[in-house]
């Protein structure tokens, strides 16, 4: 369970959010959308413990997460949209630089876990500087969860990923949602929208609930309202 | 997870080691021409760049003539100076035309004045133009007037002393006697100069400080060839490092150890080379073959504080092409200003109080100390408030970046 209160984040004079508050329950997929800059971003740094927020209030489970970033280790994984990883490295080293826990654990990950099911283990000698953007996106998935958090949350996934690799995260991330987890993401694509159960738009530093499943042109309409 | 990323940030900076040894090659060559170039220029056998200096003397003087022999036997003018004896009129034209750097014209009775105190001038002749080599000559003549002076000054106060104690008549035996001790004392002293030679390059042969210099120079290009290694990380990297506890200066550390490592494996390469070569074997075997802990980790901080110098100046420049660049023209601007290319005595004054600390002249000092064996507290010192300030401020400049 994810319950977000009161957030706020200024960035000089600029007031990127403002009272921000958003509750998200096991199983939950909530979108976020808004034009560019509207500090979607931000918003989900702030979530993953990456930024520091102003003010309010971020709880996993009961645990206050504001001001103890062992909260946020423990019980967030974070994908930024810019893969966090090392290219001169192998995939193996990468995983192994993110990875919260045993070698042993690593490898049954490997074998059934995220990094399994994400494909992890058939590209594990490559270096990270040879791979797909896909490829990459994986690894940063499956690094993100190296440590089984309940809370997955993702920048735009799918930008610059070709149709296959977009099918393929998108099976993951339904089968992350039937285990309990708990997805937060940002998209401009409506075919990762439609996997949001909870859509917010983000504008003006508020965040306002909307009806899911709209199409292009209704959501353009909430932009502007 | 600190261990890990530093771990595996040894490993990235190994998988650029085949780069960095091609680079290391290639700088090799060109290190050594230019140690090479400037050893000749300042010390080759051609006179060019050397200090042409015309002697006057005076005539039927054979005391005079055997006085300026026996200087310009010196190591410290040998390795400088070639003395011509010439006609007044003949040295003041020389001087005019700039066929001589300096002339020296020596009165009558130089030695007889020296020793009965009359202390007669030696009129030194300088060109209107401030040339270098003249600036050359002027330190020598200031530094030897500095010694003559003081002996002096050891004999007067002889004479001052029975003169309070009312032993006036005892003096010339005890200026005898003071001689006879001055001498007793003295020659050995020269066996000892003539072991630890005294030149414009400081303790060491001509040929080694412009080896150590050219090393020096070598450490801090080698940095150029694994460029790719000091870029700083990406937002997304540094933000999700921070978040799982490796802040800017395990981060900074991280890179500065990598490179650091790096440097140490070339430099154990180059001192196995370079041990075998004649110039350097002896004091080899003196210094650092001896004490080859204390010469091996000296050794290790040296690499580690040019590591860190160069990683400052790759977080400042904040790219690849800048960073390089900003490496080349800081490097080569600071070796020059710490006398890496002309020894610094022969820099102007203003610029030679700017050659100690300059991160070169630190660096040629420890690579000296750790040939020779010799570790030193200030030294060491020096070397460690380099390696700090240059990290803190790597480690600040990284933390600024978000």
């Amino acid at each position: 369970m994810l319950e977000v209160t009161g957030l706020c984040k200024a960035y000089h004079a600029h007031q990127v959010l403002s009272e921000v508050s958003l509750a998200a329950a096991p199983g939950d997929c909530v979108g976020i959308v808004g034009s560019n800059g509207c500090g979607k971003t931000t918003f989900l740094s702030i979530l993953a413990g990456a930024v520091r927020a102003d003010r309010g209030s971020i709880r996993f489970h009961g645990r206050e997460a504001v001001g103890h970033t062992k909260v946020f280790y423990e019980e967030a994984a974070y994908v930024p949209q810019e893969n966090p990883l090392i290219g001169e490295l192998s995939v193996k080293d990468n995983l192994s630089l993110w990875y919260r826990g045993s070698r042993m654990r690593m490898e049954e990950d490997l074998e059934s876990g995220p990094a399994a099911m994400l494909g992890i283990r058939e590209m594990l000698k490559k270096p990270v500087s040879t791979l797909s953007g896909g490829m990459k996106k994986r690894l940063s998935i499956a690094c993100a969860l190296s440590n089984h958090a309940s809370v997955l949350i993702l920048d735009e996934p799918g930008a610059a990923l070709d149709l296959e690799c977009k099918a393929d995260i998108r099976r993951y991330l339904e089968q992350y949602k039937k285990n309990g987890g708990t997805i937060l993401l940002t998209s401009h694509e409506l075919s990762e929208l439609s996997l949001c159960s909870v859509m917010y738009v983000l504008k003006d530093g508020k965040l306002r609930q909307i009806e899911k499943q709209l199409g292009e042109e209704e959501l353009i309409r909430e932009f502007r309202q | 997870m600190r261990l890990v990323f530093w771990i595996l940030e040894l490993k990235r900076a190994y998988r650029r080691f085949p780069q960095m040894f091609v680079g290391a090659i290639a700088l090799l060559f060109l290190a050594g021409a230019v140690a090479l170039l400037a050893g000749r220029a300042l010390y080759g056998d051609a006179a060019m760049g050397r200090v042409s200096v015309g002697v006057a003397l005076p005539e039927d003087d054979a005391l005079a003539k055997q006085m300026v022999s026996m200087i310009s036997s010196l190591e410290s003018v040998k390795s400088l100076c070639d003395f011509q004896y010439l006609e007044q009129e003949e040295c003041i034209r020389g001087v005019r035309e700039g066929r001589l750097s300096a002339a020296m014209d020596m009165p009558q009775g130089l030695i007889q004045g020296i020793m009965d105190g009359s202390n007669p001038a030696v009129r030194i002749l300088l060109p209107a133009d401030d040339w270098l080599e003249s600036r050359i000559f002027r330190e020598l003549t200031e530094a030897g007037a500095k010694i003559l002076g003081s002996s002096q000054a050891g004999i007067y106060a002889g004479n001052e002393l029975y003169r309070m104690y009312g032993m006036e008549g005892s003096v010339p035996e005890m200026e005898r006697d003071l001689n006879q001790i001055f001498l007793s004392y003295s020659l050995p002293r020269e066996d000892y100069f003539r072991h630890l030679q005294v030149s414009a390059t400081g303790d060491v042969e001509v040929p080694v400080f412009y080896g150590i210099s050219a090393y020096v120079l070598f450490l801090l290009l080698l940095a150029i060839p694994v460029s790719g290694y000091l870029l700083p990380l990406s937002p997304a990297m540094r933000r999700k490092l921070t978040l799982a506890g490796v802040g800017s200066a395990s981060r900074a550390w991280g890179r500065i150890a990598g490179l650091g490592s790096l440097f140490f494996v070339i430099s154990l390469m180059t001192v196995i080379f370079a041990r075998r070569l004649p110039v350097l074997s002896k004091m080899w075997e003196a210094g650092a073959g001896s004490q080859s802990v204390i010469s091996g980790l000296l050794l290790l901080t040296i690499c580690l504080t040019a590591a860190s110098l160069v990683a400052v100046i790759y977080q400042m420049a904040g790219s690849l092409l800048g960073g390089i660049m900003l490496l080349f023209l800081t490097v080569t601007a600071q070796h020059f200003l710490a006398g890496g290319f002309l020894p610094a005595v022969f820099l102007p004054e203003t610029l030679r109080r700017l050659a100690s600390v300059m991160p070169s002249a630190i660096l040629m000092e420890g690579v000296q100390r750790a040939l020779t064996g010799s570790w030193s507290f200030v030294m060491t010192g020096k070397l460690l408030a380099l390696f700090f300030l240059c990290f803190l401020l790597t480690a600040f400049l990284e933390r600024r970046e978000g």
